[in-house]
């Protein structure tokens, strides 16, 4: 299992806010996390709980971060943390993909696969929804949170059964694994979502 | 027929004949009412105060998450360490885990456990360590951290758990932390019934050696195994990856590796 957290906006987030949203994540993703960044670019994986004060200090009006819980893979790889990017694309993801070796074979976790498969169907033409759309169905995965930062500069997410919340703030959209503010709405399931 | 306590029973198919049997000898009227008394004391201590539970995905704790969450609590905990898991295990909770689940790590892997080799199967009395080890300290900061007044638990008597002292269902231990066991006199076969009739689903570690008799857990930590040498035995049957990977750092892990002849 794992947490994610992000914003979107055009101006930098409420830092309590995006500590609230990545402490959140992070009950559910002890062992390593990382995020990354747009407006400014960024990115940072370290492995142990989610740090609050760094958290704190980013600025970026997008971002997307992961907790990891290792369920693939070696949990002590700075490497296998998430986001993972692929060619200009991060994916941040929670769930298990039980079909990894239908994906392919060239990398180390079930979720490194979705990550290059998101950009492969994007080079391929698809749109962002699209795109995650066919990696879902792709994927067998009983239950899933995946969220894009596409190189568009958006998020996008698609869930089934895990929660992903979305909060509609003065400032920007906030997600995260558990409700932060009395606006949190979990994201619909089965179907892809811009986030802002 | 009515099951004993676990420990006493390794033979899985005395167990998979209760789980086939169960909603003959638990007719639903008998298990509705037992739900509806249980739902109604949990109902009853979420007014008094703020309650929370430990859910570790084993049979009583999917049946106490059951419970739960039809009483309105979401709130819960699992204890695991940070590199000791079986990954069957942990693929299985990322799937089946509680949407309020928090999930916190004691800092327990191979290297810690090359210097701690007592830890390694341990027999008899020393078993529940790794429950002093793992789950009663992660319950404990959970609970200060959430300022709870109770923290349910999947503990049954028949189970042969400790749920307090006697004619009680809870204690407070010396830390301050008070458990509470809702299912405290569930049968093994009133659990069954619910998890059929519900279909809730059991994590993959009822389906290996002795699995009943184990349940969830590190995988050093299995009991009852006997010895060491049958407990990497049992382990290889598993998950030969989870010994090759501590070969490395535990010598008794490569000693037997050698003298069992597999690579």
């Amino acid at each position: 299992m794992c947490g994610i957290f992000a914003y979107e906006s055009s101006t930098p987030p409420d830092p309590e806010l995006l500590v609230e949203a990545a402490v959140s994540a992070s009950v559910r993703g002890p062992h390593g996390y990382g995020w990354v960044t747009r407006s400014p670019d960024s990115a940072h994986h370290e492995l142990g709980p989610v740090d609050p004060g760094k958290v704190r200090e980013l600025t970026a009006a997008v971002v997307l971060g992961h907790a990891r819980l290792a369920t693939v893979g070696d949990w002590q790889d700075v490497a296998q943390l998430q986001p993972i990017t692929a060619a200009g694309h991060a994916l941040a993801h929670n769930g298990v993909v039980h079909n990894s070796a239908a994906l392919g074979s060239h990398a180390d976790t079930d979720s490194m696969l979705l990550a290059h498969l998101y950009a492969t169907l994007r080079a391929a033409g698809h749109t962002p929804p699209d795109a995650l759309t066919r990696l879902t169905k792709a994927a067998s995965q009983q239950a899933w949170a995946i969220v894009v930062l596409d190189a568009d500069g958006h998020l996008y997410a698609h869930r089934r059964y895990h929660p992903l919340y979305r909060h509609r703030e003065a400032d920007g959209v906030y997600l995260s694994s558990q409700p932060i503010t009395p606006s949190g709405q979990l994201i619909p399931e089965d179907r892809p979502v811009l986030v802002q | 027929m009515s099951l004993g306590r676990k420990q006493g029973i390794a033979d899985a198919a005395q167990w998979r004949q209760a789980i086939a049997r169960a909603r003959e000898l638990v007719p639903d009227r008998q298990l509705d009412d037992l739900l509806q008394r249980t739902v109604d004391a949990v109902k009853a201590e979420k007014r008094r105060g703020r309650v929370a539970y430990a859910w570790s995905g084993g049979k009583d704790s999917q049946a106490l998450r059951y419970v739960m969450q039809q009483a309105g609590v979401h709130e819960c905990v699992l204890g695991i360490t940070v590199g000791l898991e079986w990954p069957a295990m942990l693929r299985w909770v990322t799937d089946n885990m509680p949407p309020g689940l928090h999930v916190a790590t004691v800092p327990l892997d191979l290297p810690w456990l090359a210097k701690h080799p007592d830890m390694l199967f341990p027999q008899g009395a020393h078993g529940p360590r790794w429950f002093t080890l793992v789950q009663h300290r992660v319950q404990r900061d959970y609970f200060r951290a959430n300022r709870l007044d109770l923290l349910a638990l999947g503990r049954r008597r028949k189970d042969g758990n400790y749920v307090g002292p006697p004619g009680e269902d809870r204690y407070t231990n010396r830390q301050g932390v008070t458990r509470w066991s809702p299912l405290a006199d569930w049968t093994h076969e009133q659990v069954f019934a619910l998890m059929a009739r519900e279909n809730l689903p059991l994590p993959p570690c009822y389906d290996w050696p002795r699995g009943f008799q184990v349940g969830t857990g590190a995988w050093p930590a299995r009991q009852w195994t006997t010895s060491v040498d049958r407990g990497f035995e049992e382990c290889w049957t598993i998950d030969p990856d989870v010994i090759r990977q501590a070969a490395p750092h535990l010598p008794a892990a490569a000693d037997w590796m050698r003298r069992a002849g597999v690579t």
